[in-house]
């Protein structure tokens, strides 16, 4: 636990109340002594009066002397600046203070007049009302920093995690490694102290949505001696932290230390064999779980992946047809026994559905017309063409683990160079089976934080309404029922969907924009807290959470986490490989006996690239004894299957034609 | 707060069927000393150095030794009458101080308050209010017979109140005298020099009159005095006419007064009657004019007062009880005759 740090108190001004600017229960004034260099905009105050404690938070800072106008000035100084007049104008720094506290609470009264000290390590915990959870539920988010004083600042995981309140958003330029900084230690923060109740677990799922941010998480951001990678941290000069981190974390009483349980999962590219994520150095290639879902997986989400012209009623009604009595299931059409466990079988059914139809010179199969089928057929067929690398058209599967998520664990899902429907597809299901499964209580923890970055983007205010804002939307509004905690990322706060940050319980301001500032949802923030926003450094951040009554200031230490960039610098990522070598590599990750050449010739004599992937992709799945059998039997098992389809006329006739069809033509 | 109008409040209580009836002041202007011009001259001497007493350019400003600045003040309240028709005056008196350090700071050397309440002896029993802890001065002028009109009575209340504050003032700059004797520094005073000045040689003290109540010339010298240009000084004279030991005195121009007033920017510096004075007449005179910036802004007399003496009149109204507070616990002396 944290260092406790005792600092006897010191006084710097003393409380003034005058008939044009009276205290009152909420507000102060107070003037700072000669030289005072302590007291700054955010600092933490304590007013003592006999039995009373008022805790304040400077929030508005004037200087001035006895000068009424500029002008006396000039002709006191007979307009040269430069001269050297024998007495010093007094010169007093008044301060405005918010009050955060007052003990005893009752009779509420205006502040009185008396000394006033610079908040020590126990009055920043009174003023924050810390001391009724700090060791409880207490979660570190940095350090209250006045001169000597460094107080560490917690946020209570019941309002942070649920089930009181929950949800964090941060806001922030970019360029000042805030917003992913900031994350990254929080999140760190939460897997080393969250306690929760019994045996909750807790896991982190991040949507990396751009570049490289979160694909390092398991990496340090400086190593000791003697670490694999020691030469090559060295070589690329990468050492983020310094030794004022290393104090930060001490007072913390945090270790300093990266992700200790990372997973990563990417989809592939359209060539289903190279992963679309920038973690594809041969290092780290092995560590990206390939993210492939199959028909039955999306069926469910039909309305995200199909446009929404597309699935009228009609073709709804079908596809609900399919789902209860087709997939998984052994249907019969023209004669013909299939089970659809995947795209390619659907495709079959469909065929012989048509075929069926055609056959018997019938405009309506099972009630849906025929021009329906054929849309829809047009639809779904589509979709691994549409989703290639995600959606996989034969049976491999590979998705996140439902069901064994561990305690402590971030899984990394890298969407960045996806496509938007992918992604919106990508975060509706995960969030959906996260729902479900945290529901059920079997998903094998019972809190876990989706994070996601450039909600601008991905939930702006205005805008085309997407099914991954309506998720977003409703992990703010519901997630805190069920332990799904949503942490958000922008630049502009402004313009993000109201609902989603209005429900965010705690907010972190990084370095602002000027411009955003001067928008409406600032307008309670004073103009001094303001300026400070718009410079505040790096490490520094305003905080927002249900136990503090105004704005808090506070200094972040920077996490022991490989930055993005570094982390490509030093692994950079690896060119698309052939298919052939694609394939040797995947199952040398299995056995590392396998011969190379021996894949080549597989892969040369079969000459079915789609059919090399499947079995490929299926002898990863099992991860057999031996990989190079495994895959050549899987080869041989398919191959040479006549499709149905290929003998199948193009361009069938319709007799009675769907009038609202709009692909007829 | 005032403390000796709590206890007058007290005692007020304490006596059986008190009839208290208070005046509240208009204004502050009793805080301010005002005389009315004399017509008579009241030079001794003048010529003292050789020369008439036309304007002569002093030279260039330069801060020179001053570094101590007193200055006094006086707030009366009332009159009140508490079952008599015989006034008394509450009077707030102070003197200090203020030294200015090397960081160009003013700061407190001494603070001397005085909180009385002030009636004849003759007319009303004072030992009552010395027994509830007051303190009080006898307004009567020694050998002379108590006027009869409550008016009258009042006003030489208010006399009393500014002797008290001279007295003040004279009392903590001979402390001074005495504690800084043979040092480079000087105690610049507001007004004309007080203090023992007269028991050394050549004490480094210097005052400056910003009000022009008496004219100590005929009125042919009197002109080339207002003629004075900005920077310029009067030759060396001895004013007459004062009930304390004899000064030498000078007028210095320190701002142009074309367009204004004929004594805008016109003081008159008094320094202690001995030779180094006369030596030194120009040497002071351009010490004053350096204090002309900081600008005393706002006060009405900018012109003349210099920033230190602002300072010195600032620090003392700090800590003296309020107009506002101080009435109000006049008022409140009412409520307590008849809660009692």
């Amino acid at each position: 636990m944290e260092q406790e740090t005792k600092f006897e108190l010191v006084q710097v001004g003393r409380v003034v109340a005058t008939e044009a600017k009276p205290s009152t229960a909420y507000s102060f004034s107070f003037w700072a002594a000669d030289g005072d260099n302590k007291v700054g905009i955010g600092t933490l105050v304590v007013v003592k009066k006999g039995d009373l404690e008022v805790y304040g938070v400077v929030v508005e800072g004037f200087g001035f002397t006895d000068l009424n106008s500029a002008m006396h000035d000039y002709i006191g100084s007979e307009g040269d600046p430069g001269s050297d007049a024998p007495t010093l104008r007094h010169e007093v720094k008044c301060y405005n203070a918010a009050v955060l506290r007052v003990e005893p609470e009752e009779p509420l009264q205006p502040v009185p007049v008396g000394p006033v000290y610079l908040a020590d390590d126990l009055s920043v915990k009174k003023a924050l009302r810390m001391d009724a959870f700090w060791e409880k539920s207490g979660i570190p988010i940095g350090l209250y920093q006045n001169g000597d004083i460094l107080a560490p600042v917690y946020l209570d995981s019941e309002f942070l995690l649920g089930p009181e309140a929950a949800h964090l958003n941060i806001t922030g330029v970019s360029g000042l490694a805030t917003k992913t900084s900031s994350i990254e230690f929080i999140l760190l923060s939460i897997f080393e102290r969250f306690k929760g109740v019994g045996d909750d677990g807790i896991a982190v799922v991040c949507f990396n949505v751009k570049g490289p941010d979160m694909l390092f998480l398991d990496f340090p951001g400086q190593v000791l001696p003697g670490h694999k990678y020691e030469q090559l941290y060295a070589e690329n000069l990468i050492n983020t932290l310094d030794e004022r981190d290393a104090e930060m974390y001490e007072r913390l009483g945090m270790p300093c230390e990266p992700f200790k349980n990372v997973k990563y999962y990417a989809p592939f590219k359209s060539d289903r064999v190279n992963l679309n994520t920038l973690r594809t150095h041969p290092d780290l290639v092995g560590d990206v779980t390939p993210l492939s879902w199959g028909l039955t997986d999306i069926l469910e989400f039909t309305e995200v992946v199909l446009n929404r012209d597309d699935v009228d009623a009609k073709a709804d009604a079908l596809i609900s047809y399919i789902k209860d009595r087709v997939v998984n299931q052994t249907s019969e059409p023209n004669g013909m026994q299939i089970t659809v466990r995947n795209f390619q079988d659907m495709n079959h059914w469909f065929d012989m559905v048509l075929q069926e139809m055609e056959q018997q010179n019938r405009s309506e199969w099972k009630t849906h017309h025929y021009a329906t089928i054929r849309k829809v057929y047009n639809r779904l067929s589509n979709l691994s063409t549409r989703y290639k690398g995600l959606i996989s058209p034969d049976e491999f599967r590979s998705d996140l683990p439902w069901g064994s998520f561990e305690d402590r664990s971030a899984y990394v899902i890298d969407v960045a160079n996806m496509d938007p429907q992918a992604q919106d597809l990508v975060f509706t299901r995960v969030v959906s089976q996260l729902r479900q499964h945290l529901e059920k209580g079997d998903l094998g923890v019972k809190h876990v934080i989706v994070v996601v970055d450039e909600l601008n983007k991905y939930a702006p205010s205005d805008g085309q309404d997407t099914y991954l804002r309506q998720t977003l939307l409703d992990i703010s509004e519901r997630g805190r029922y069920l332990g799904l905690v949503l942490f958000s990322a922008q630049q502009f706060r402004s313009q993000v969907h109201k609902r989603i940050v209005g429900n965010s319980a705690t907010c972190i301001y990084g370095r602002m924009d000027m411009d955003e500032l001067a928008t409406p949802g600032y307008q309670v923030l004073t103009s001094s807290t303001k300026e400070k926003l718009a410079t505040l450094s790096k490490g520094q951040l305003m905080i927002r959470h249900p136990h503090f009554n105004q704005p808090i200031f506070v200094k972040f230490p920077r996490p022991n986490v490989l930055r993005g960039p570094d982390g490509t610098r030093m692994f950079p990522p690896a060119n698309d490989l052939p298919l052939e070598e694609a394939v040797y590599q995947n199952l040398a990750r299995l056995d590392k006996s396998v011969s190379r050449g021996t894949i080549k010739d597989v892969v040369a004599e079969v000459n079915d690239a789609e059919e090399i992937v499947r079995a490929m992709n299926v002898t990863l799945q099992r991860a057999p004894d031996d990989p190079t059998a495994f895959f050549r039997n899987s080869i041989r098992k398919k191959a040479g299957i006549k499709r149905t389809s290929d003998d199948m006329p193009v361009f069938v006739p319709v007799i009675d034609p769907d009038p609202n069809d709009p692909f007829q033509d | 707060m005032s403390d000796l109008l709590k206890k007058l409040a007290a005692y007020v209580r304490s006596v059986p069927e008190p009839n208290v009836h208070v005046v509240l002041s208009q204004g502050v202007s009793g805080e301010e000393i005002m005389m009315l011009p004399s017509a008579e001259p009241k030079t001794v001497k003048s010529e003292l150095e050789g020369r008439s007493i036309d304007g002569v350019s002093v030279g260039e400003p330069s801060v020179g030794q001053i570094a101590y600045f007193m200055d006094g003040m006086q707030r009366p309240r009332g009159p009140i009458y508490i079952n008599s028709s015989v006034p008394m005056m509450y009077g707030y008196t102070a003197a200090a101080i203020r030294v200015r350090g090397i960081d160009k700071h003013m700061r407190k050397l001494a603070h001397l308050p005085r909180e009385a309440i002030y009636f004849p002896y003759e007319l009303l029993d004072w030992r009552p209010y010395h027994a509830a802890g007051m303190d009080t001065v006898d307004t009567a002028e020694r050998g002379q017979k108590t006027d009869d009109h409550p008016l009258m009575m009042a006003e030489r209340a208010k006399n009393k109140i500014g002797d008290i504050r001279a007295d003040l003032e004279r009392q903590i700059t001979t402390k001074w005298l005495a504690d800084f004797d043979g040092r480079d520094e000087w105690l610049l005073v507001d007004g004309s020099l007080s203090g023992d000045y007269d028991r050394y040689e050549a004490p480094n003290i210097v005052g400056v009159i910003k009000s022009h109540q008496t004219q100590y010339f005929e009125w042919e010298e009197q002109q080339n005095i207002l003629n004075l240009k900005a920077g310029e000084r009067s030759g060396v004279f001895i004013p007459g006419g004062r009930n304390r030991p004899a000064v030498y005195s000078w007028y210095v121009r320190l701002r142009s007064n074309d367009g204004r007033d004929v004594y805008f920017g016109l003081v008159r510096v008094e320094a202690a009657k001995c030779e180094r004075t006369l030596d030194m007449a120009d040497e002071i005179s351009r010490w004053i004019l350096a204090e002309r910036s900081p600008l005393s802004m706002p006060d009405s007399r900018w012109d003349r007062m210099i920033y230190p003496i602002r300072d010195c009149e600032l620090y003392l109204k700090s800590l003296a009880p309020s107009a506002a507070a101080l009435d109000s616990m006049l008022i409140g002396l009412a409520g307590a005759a008849k809660k009692g």
